[in-house]
């Protein structure tokens, strides 16, 4: 939704007399064709990581192939272009609104979620300060605190 | 109710949870309650009970917001590139800390739930709990365990996690910005990178870092681990 408003706020602008002050209309609509663009990289980039892990029988989501794959065309390229970079920073400022419907599938669970409730928390706990404990001592060890 | 329908009331409904759930944000301050999978989902899910909605209506109805979480993932790679000055010269610490907090979270993870008397399905199923959802029910599957179930993990995981991080670093008396982007990619998955967004968006790259590597290492890692619980 967030990428979709992005476009119709850009879209909805030749509704507006283009005769009047359409500076900023004139802006908005400069920008479309880079803000398309933008979508369209991801939406490519996404379709190329799922190919990739079909292809090569990876267990690995397409889209986390996808950002490797684009990340290395930024590195060939040396630069983001404009309509990406948008798109991008508009996407990432709500990451958390498409999780919501996939957290959401918590409440099917809500039998085993009461029985082995103890055990899933306390597994979920030391888990994470084991994780934290065990990442930062080799973090250390490998250097990463030097500055 | 229409197929149609339902996709527009369950859509507005879900965006106006999450437009909520970030007011809040902004008046409460980041705190776990206030993150919007949490006040957002809690906020959804009493729509769900109230109209005595099935999860599966809801789920088919929203398949195309859920949808836009790839995208996302696709968009790091923009501060992946941007802040690559900063990450290069670590890149060898990060993949060597995303191997051992792998490793530890699926071992101490097995370990107390067997030394609870989990089920080895229920165990196996929530040693993979800090990747992205697809991944770990994949992997859990693959190994004999419950892919709901290791969705359960992943869900706790994230929440707990992106909220009990950075005061445990702080504790430990670590306070860099790229160790406090790293861990929560690293534990919380796509719920700690959003999270590194808002507090350290200068070192956002080492999150996205630590998720993906994080998703190559459960996957490489959970077969030997399983067969531990055997």
């Amino acid at each position: 939704m967030a990428l979709i408003r992005g476009d119709n706020r850009a879209m909805s602008d030749p509704s507006v007399p283009s005769t009047g002050a359409a500076g900023a209309t004139a802006r908005h609509l400069r920008r479309l064709p880079g803000l398309l663009l933008g979508v369209a990289v991801l939406l490519i980039f996404q379709a190329s990581g799922e190919a990739v892990a079909r292809l090569m029988g990876w267990p690995i989501p397409g889209a986390v192939i996808g950002m490797v794959l684009l990340w290395i065309t930024l590195c060939l390229v040396g630069r983001v272009p404009d309509g990406l970079d948008a798109v991008a920073s508009l996407l990432l400022s709500h990451l958390l609104l498409p999780l919501i419907p996939s957290v959401a599938a918590i409440t099917q669970f809500r039998g085993l979620l009461l029985e082995h409730a103890l055990a899933i928390v306390l597994v979920c706990g030391t888990g994470i300060v084991a994780a934290v404990l065990a990442g930062l001592a080799a973090y250390r060890m490998a250097g990463g605190m030097k500055s | 109710m229409t197929a149609a329908f339902a996709i527009i009331i369950w859509w507005a409904v879900t965006l106006l949870a999450y437009a909520v759930a970030r007011r809040w944000q902004q008046r409460l301050g980041l705190r776990w309650y206030t993150l919007p999978v949490v006040s957002g989902t809690a906020l959804v899910v009493l729509v769900l009970t109230l109209t005595d909605t099935a999860y599966a209506d809801y789920a088919a109805a929203t398949r195309w917001l859920r949808e836009l979480a790839g995208p996302a993932v696709v968009a790091l790679a923009v501060p992946l590139y941007r802040q690559m000055r900063a990450w290069r010269d670590r890149a060898a610490a990060v993949a060597l800390a995303v191997l051992a907090g792998c490793a530890a979270s699926m071992l101490v993870g097995l370990g107390v739930g067997l030394l609870l008397d989990l089920p080895a399905e229920v165990a196996v199923a929530l040693a993979p709990r800090s990747v992205t959802m697809p991944v770990a029910m994949s992997a859990a599957q693959a190994n004999g365990g419950i892919g709901p179930l290791a969705a359960l993990g992943v869900v706790i995981t994230g929440v707990v996690g992106s909220a009990t991080v950075l005061p445990l670093l702080r504790r430990l008396r670590v306070d860099r910005d790229h160790v406090d982007a790293l861990m929560l990619g690293l534990v919380a998955h796509a719920i700690g990178v959003a999270q590194a967004r808002e507090r350290v968006p200068q070192a956002l790259a080492y999150a996205a870092l630590a998720m993906t590597l994080m998703a190559v290492a459960s996957v490489a890692l959970l077969p030997w681990v399983t067969r531990l619980a055997q």
